[in-house]
């Protein structure tokens, strides 16, 4: 990774890079079966969490699965009058066109995201750039040379840069405490040289060394 | 709420916004993070946005040299900000930081709105400090509210059995002389209370004095547990129209509360006019003794009523006179041969707390001994920091023998006790030993001094103070407010530097009084402190320049 560009433009790379820190909550792990109830989607142009440009909506879903309400405690009652997947899948997909993805366990929302807006919009999503806080985190790990072979939870990687969270477990505060994450994550990144397609490749796994 | 809102509601000024206001707040804000050297903001910019520091620290520069370190909680160069002032420092990130950085447009609209926060930061801005902690103070009539009801018991409550006659209640009020008596079964549950009420009814009704107490008694009992809040007490009050409260633990009697209790708890005038009432009553030392340590609950209660340092400093001053007065009066009795005056803090009515008081007795030296040690016998919590002895018929030697410091020190002495025409004789050699060159050098030091924190800060302001007045003509001791209202009247100071430098002092000594009462400093006291060097910096620059 050294040598290609300079640490300045590494820097102005950075700082100008677009990230949309999402979080989606559903009703089962199953994206074939199971639906969105709500997403998060918060704003950060470099090192800066535009925290008044957050975008947060319930989804009303076309079948309810009382079993996850433990999980994400959004009750039936609370989606009723919620919109539409339809009705909101413009200003989403507005939102996240062409944006670098950051996410918990990304990949699985992403995959949530393609195949709802596959079915409901009927617009073929190309999320490709995107990234996993869990894994930026496994290879920070990694290259300070400890073996890592579990994966790494949310509350783990908050504690490890010394973050409180205040209001858990909702889709817009996780998004905002995975933007505080991600902050300085990056930091570490860019302290280890990375660009924004290394960023991606450790973010999605790619890079195996 | 988002999580920045969330965070900003439990921190002052933002703790006076509503929901609304705070979803206002972050809907204009960013969560900026600056690595360790990262420029924030650089000087003679006009910031367009509020700079919040939510972790981290924040080095403010002037050039190359490093000012001031803003940490977790401050909001730094605020006045470019609002006022739209040029900043005076350049801000770099000292380590990894995160700042909330809100849209000033935003926050200007709700500061005309919300007035509890527009207050705070114009007078935080305007260097209003003193207004300031007064605009804090309705925190401290909460918290008596808050405070446990069993704070307020004074002695274990007065019960009867059951079983127990009408007239062994009624003897047993009158010997403990109280109004009421808690009626208790065998395992300390109380089951009624009896009141003066249902022992009118007792007569009126020709009840025989024999006939059971619970035959007379109210029930059930109203009850409250003895960790439950003193507003807790007050709504139980209010609610079932009563008088006098049990209060228990796990069920079991352990005192009564009255009304009486609560509201004079509240009120501090109720317990400032008994206090000094048991001081003028008070004769044999054991009086005198207990009278002192009401002194003590008396600033506490001051103090939580929201009393600002000077007025309890001249309350008690007051008080302490009469006590001192008291002392002397049993241990020397009416004595024409000395004449004793305060002098230093106490001599101008600014008390240092706990009490410590400085002496002079212009006398014969054997005076000395005996009036320290008739101080220190009789009371425990008034502690005499110095004596200054000086002979009746050398006055003008022992003035010449003193150094600088205290000799300024004397300038805020007055009578308190013996021979009045002692002390007008000791003013006179002392106004002839006065000369400039103390006040200057007193002056000139303070002015070069580079050791300025918040343990010498208010020492500055008065001692400067007291030397240019001083070098003005003014010997008289008062409290050093008052001498800055008389230097800027006649101009020496300017008003703005008079008007900083007189709610600097009084926030100063309200924080100091705070420490010592409650114990440590919060968030905003310490950033008033903070704040506060940078008056103590123009005072200095000032007291320089007036020398030249």
């Amino acid at each position: 990774m050294d040598g290609r560009i300079s640490g300045l433009e590494f820097e102005k790379e950075f700082e100008k890079a677009e990230f949309r820190i999402i979080d989606l909550e559903t009703t089962g792990l199953s994206p074939k079966k199971d639906e969105i109830l709500s997403i998060a989607i918060v704003p950060m142009t470099g090192w800066r969490i535009r925290i008044g440009d957050s975008f947060y909506s319930l989804i009303k879903p076309e079948k309810f699965n009382h079993r996850s309400i433990e999980y994400h405690g959004i009750c039936p009652g609370d989606v009723n009058n919620a919109p539409s997947f339809e009705k909101i899948g413009r200003k989403i997909h507005e939102m996240l066109n062409g944006k670098i993805i950051v996410g918990y366990a990304t990949a699985f929302d992403i995959e949530f995201l393609k195949r709802f807006f596959r079915k409901k919009l009927k617009i073929k999503l190309s999320l490709e750039r995107y990234a996993d806080i869990s894994e930026i985190e496994a290879w920070i790990i990694r290259k300070k040379g400890i073996a890592i072979s579990y994966r790494l939870d949310f509350d783990a990687i908050l504690k490890t840069y010394g973050i409180e969270p205040s209001s858990r477990h909702n889709a817009l505060s996780d998004a905002y405490f995975t933007a505080r994450i991600f902050q300085k994550q990056l930091k570490k990144l860019l302290e280890y040289r990375a660009t924004i397609s290394d960023l991606i490749k450790i973010g999605r796994r790619l890079f195996i060394f | 709420m988002l999580p920045p809102a969330e965070y900003l509601s439990r921190i002052k000024p933002f703790s006076f916004l509503s929901n609304e206001e705070l979803a206002e707040f972050t809907r204009r804000m960013e969560v900026v993070f600056y690595r360790a050297g990262k420029t924030v903001f650089k000087s003679g910019k006009i910031l367009k946005r509020i700079y919040f520091i939510r972790e981290g620290k924040i080095g403010l520069f002037n050039g190359k040299d490093l000012v001031e370190i803003a940490g977790r909680d401050e909001m730094i160069e605020i006045k470019s900000s609002i006022l739209g002032h040029e900043t005076e420092f350049t801000a770099r990130a000292m380590e990894d930081s995160v700042l909330f950085e809100i849209d000033s447009e935003v926050v200007n609209k709700i500061m005309e709105r919300n007035r509890n926060f527009g207050e705070f930061l114009k007078r935080f801005l305007s260097r209003k400090f003193l207004s300031l902690l007064r605009l804090l103070d309705t925190e401290r009539i909460e918290d008596i509210y808050a405070d446990p009801v069993n704070s307020l018991i004074k002695k274990s409550p007065i019960f009867c059995f059951k079983g127990q006659s009408i007239k062994e209640t009624v003897r047993l009020m009158n010997t403990h002389k109280v109004g009421s008596v808690v009626v208790v079964d065998s395992g300390m549950f109380p089951v009624g209370i009896v009141t003066h009420t249902d022992i009118v009814r007792v007569f009126d009704e020709n009840i025989p004095l024999e006939n059971s107490v619970e035959s007379i008694m109210s029930s059930p009992v109203v009850a409250i547990d003895s960790e439950g809040s003193i507003m807790d007490a007050y709504i139980k009050f209010i609610t079932n129209d009563i008088n006098h409260l049990a209060v228990v633990e796990d069920g079991k009697l352990t005192g009564v509360v009255s009304i009486k209790d609560i509201l004079s708890r509240l009120e501090a005038h109720s317990s400032l006019l008994s206090v000094s009432k048991d001081i003028i009553k008070s004769k044999t030392p054991d009086e005198i003794r207990n009278a002192s340590t009401e002194i003590n609950r008396l600033i506490l209660n001051m103090f939580t009523s929201g009393f600002d340092y000077s007025s309890i400093s001249t309350v008690i001053s007051t008080q302490t006179d009469i006590l001192i007065r008291k002392i002397l009066l049993s241990s020397l009795g009416k004595e024409n041969n000395l004449v004793i005056a305060p002098f230093g803090d106490y001599g101008r009515r600014e008390l240092i707390f706990p009490l410590r008081i400085g002496l002079l007795i212009v006398g014969d030296r054997h005076y000395c001994r005996e009036v320290e040690s008739s101080i220190i016998n009789t009371v425990s919590n008034i502690e005499v920091e110095s004596i200054e002895c000086c002979p009746v018929n050398e006055i003008g030697e022992y003035l010449k023998n003193l150094n600088s410091e205290m000799f300024l020190n004397l300038i805020d002495s007055r009578y308190l006790y013996g021979n009045g025409s002692f002390y007008i004789n000791f003013r006179k050699v002392f106004a002839s030993s006065i000369n400039d060159e103390l006040a200057v050098s007193m002056i000139r030091k303070l002015a070069r001094l580079n050791k300025v924190d918040h343990e010498n800060m208010s020492k500055i302001i008065a001692e400067g103070i007291k030397a240019v007045s001083l070098l003005h003509g003014d010997i008289t001791s008062r409290p050093t407010w008052d001498r800055i209202k008389i230097l800027s009247d006649k101009g020496v100071i300017d008003k703005e530097l008079s008007d900083s430098l007189k709610e600097a002092y009084m926030a100063l000594k309200n924080i100091e009084l705070k420490g010592k009462l409650k114990g440590g400093q919060g968030r905003i006291e310490k950033i008033l402190v903070k704040k506060t060097s940078e008056v103590i910096r123009e005072m200095q620059a000032w007291m320089a320049e007036y020398l030249d």
